[in-house]
């Protein structure tokens, strides 16, 4: 059986009082894209740098490719490439040169630095300092950093950081590219709709313990389903359908609209009961929620 | 093989750096002090003559005299007193800059033994104070000759050498520690504190019984900063010295290792 690119059992962190990590368990398959979505302070990039061995887990065990990395950690993260949160390079080296630096360390081939500034589109800075970079562009000298050696799992923290949208674009078809070749990418983004569009699957990390995992295939079946309708008399409307059809989940969305989240109700039941009560309706559209809205009902349920 | 690569990355990460330039300028900055000290001595009245020194000031600073002799001895206490201060800041550099940068994350994160980034820093930080050394060596020389001290015995030479290079040594010894303050903090700020904590208590505690115990002091000793230069260092003296460095070592290899990078 092919083992998981990551494995993380009971994961928990404590520092101190604070409960920063509880008990996550996260399997991600050899080859997919893994959303790792939660709002600030939820755990997400204490959770990464444990993956990365940067933070010593308070409980848990985390296995990389089926190396355990407190075992083996050498050789559990010889074949991770990661960005952990901002993106940092020795300022007094240039482009090319921090590059080299990586390519050292990793004993990877020397045309791995060529490769890496081609793919990242860095040809016209490789000879930059790194510290006079635009946030972008040291981006994807992180991102270049994290591809050097050619590795099979990326673990990214925030990779569209600081690009600008074409340049998010970019990163999203080469993320997209990448792991057609076979790499598996962990990542983080603030950007959900990014993730909406990359990931295969999405895990939500809120305050510290892992919620919820959606599968892109089964997405459509997790998400809510919502009825917005515009009416001449909302405050009549809403009894109606409350009465009629017994609907509990209407709440009023600007002067004649409301949102109806039971799914009780079809749409063609609210529009006959709306009509033969007289009313007039205006406009009726079934609205799939959206990754955004989605994340924000799970995080906002759970106190 | 994988340590030769860390160490070459650790030289690489160098390259540019303004600080390798500037430990320079302050050690031909500490020859010209000398120089100008030994012309002093050399030329009172024309220096009476310019207000530099009052009418009735003599100069008996440890018995320094317009010599070969006098020279070096003023090398060597600039080696010991000032690598002391420059050794200090450069080891801060090399391993605060990971965290002042930001890329101590990006370090520890990678597939290798975290002791050999701590080794092949230090191996990095004694060969640039070794040039630097070789450099106050052949200043020293420069000095003497500019100064008009005539030909050098061949004798007084590898003495001073041997003076300096063992004063550099033990200099070195105590980096250890300022090493660990550095990653442990993760800043510049609390181990340059710590630099002049520790020379307070080097200077202090030299003038009492128990200055060849304390690390600090036996480096001061050696310097001759407060006196005579001391050339009978006991062995626990020696000892002492180690198990400072070991020490340093271990906690500095121990805390990169163990503790956790929230950077």
């Amino acid at each position: 059986m092919m083992t998981n690119a990551i494995s993380a059992q009971g994961l928990a962190k404590n520092f101190g009082e604070v409960k920063a990590v509880k008990k996550v368990d996260l399997e991600v398959r050899r080859g997919e894209i893994y959303g790792f979505l939660g709002r600030n302070g939820a755990g997400k990039t204490t959770s990464i740098r444990m993956l990365l061995g940067l933070i010593r887990p308070s409980a848990g065990e985390i296995a990389i490719f089926g190396e355990s990395l407190r075992k083996r950690r050498l050789a559990a993260l010889k074949q991770v490439g990661f960005l952990v949160e901002s993106a940092t390079a020795y300022p007094n080296l240039t482009v090319r040169e921090n590059l080299e630096l990586q390519r050292l360390l990793m004993d990877a081939p020397k045309a791995a630095v060529e490769n890496a500034i081609k793919l990242l589109s860095l040809e016209e800075y490789a000879d930059r300092k790194s510290a006079h970079l635009s946030l972008g562009n040291k981006q994807r000298l992180s991102l270049a950093r994290a591809l050097v050696h050619s590795p099979e799992l990326l673990v990214l923290d925030e990779p569209a950081n600081g690009l600008d949208p074409a340049g998010i674009v970019e990163i999203r078809g080469l993320l997209r590219k990448l792991a057609d070749e076979g790499i598996t990418i962990f990542m983080s983004s603030h950007i959900l709709a990014e993730v909406d569009q990359l990931a295969d699957r999405i895990g939500i990390i809120h305050e510290g313990s892992l919620v919820e995992e959606l599968d892109r295939k089964k997405l459509g079946g997790r998400k809510r389903l919502w009825i917005e309708v515009d009416v001449d008399r909302p405050d009549r409307a809403e009894s109606i359908l409350r009465e009629r059809l017994g609907l509990r989940e209407l709440s009023r969305h600007g002067e004649r609209g409301m949102r109806i989240a039971d799914a009780g109700a079809g749409s063609g039941d609210i529009a006959q009961a709306l009509v033969e009560a007289g009313i007039r309706l205006e406009r009726l559209l079934p609205v799939e929620e959206n990754l955004e809205e989605h994340f924000m009902r799970i995080t906002e349920e759970r106190p | 093989m994988t340590f030769l690569k860390v160490l070459a990355a650790e030289l690489l990460k160098l390259r540019r750096s303004k600080l390798t330039w500037l430990s320079f300028a302050f050690y031909v900055f500490f020859g010209l002090m000398a120089c100008f000290v030994v012309w002093m001595i050399k030329n009172p009245e024309a220096a009476r003559g310019l207000g530099l020194i009052g009418a009735k000031a003599s100069f008996a600073l440890n018995g320094l005299t317009a010599d070969w002799q006098g020279l070096f001895t003023m090398f060597v206490e600039l080696g010991v007193a000032g690598g002391m201060i420059i050794l200090s800041i450069i080891v801060i550099y090399v391993f605060g800059r990971e965290y002042a940068e930001g890329t101590a994350k990006n370090m520890l994160a990678l597939p290798v033994p975290r002791s050999y980034f701590v080794v092949a820093k230090l191996c990095v930080i004694a060969l640039w104070f070794v040039l630097l050394t070789a450099f106050l060596i052949a200043e020293s020389l420069l000095a003497g000759w500019l100064l008009g001290l005539g030909r050098p015995q061949p004798a007084l030479v590898a003495g001073q050498t041997l003076d300096i290079l063992i004063a550099s040594a033990v200099v070195l010894t105590l980096q250890s520690l300022v090493a660990w303050v550095t990653v442990a903090t993760g800043s510049y700020l609390a181990p340059f504190g710590y630099t002049i904590v520790t020379l307070l208590i080097g200077n202090l505690m030299i003038r009492t019984d128990w200055a060849r115990w304390v690390p600090w002091s036996i480096v001061a000793l050696l310097g001759g900063m407060t006196g005579p230069r001391q050339e009978d260092i006991l062995l626990g003296s020696v000892l002492v010295l180690a198990a400072t460095f070991g020490l340093g070592l271990a906690g500095t290899i121990l805390h990169q290792a163990r503790s956790d990078n929230c950077q």
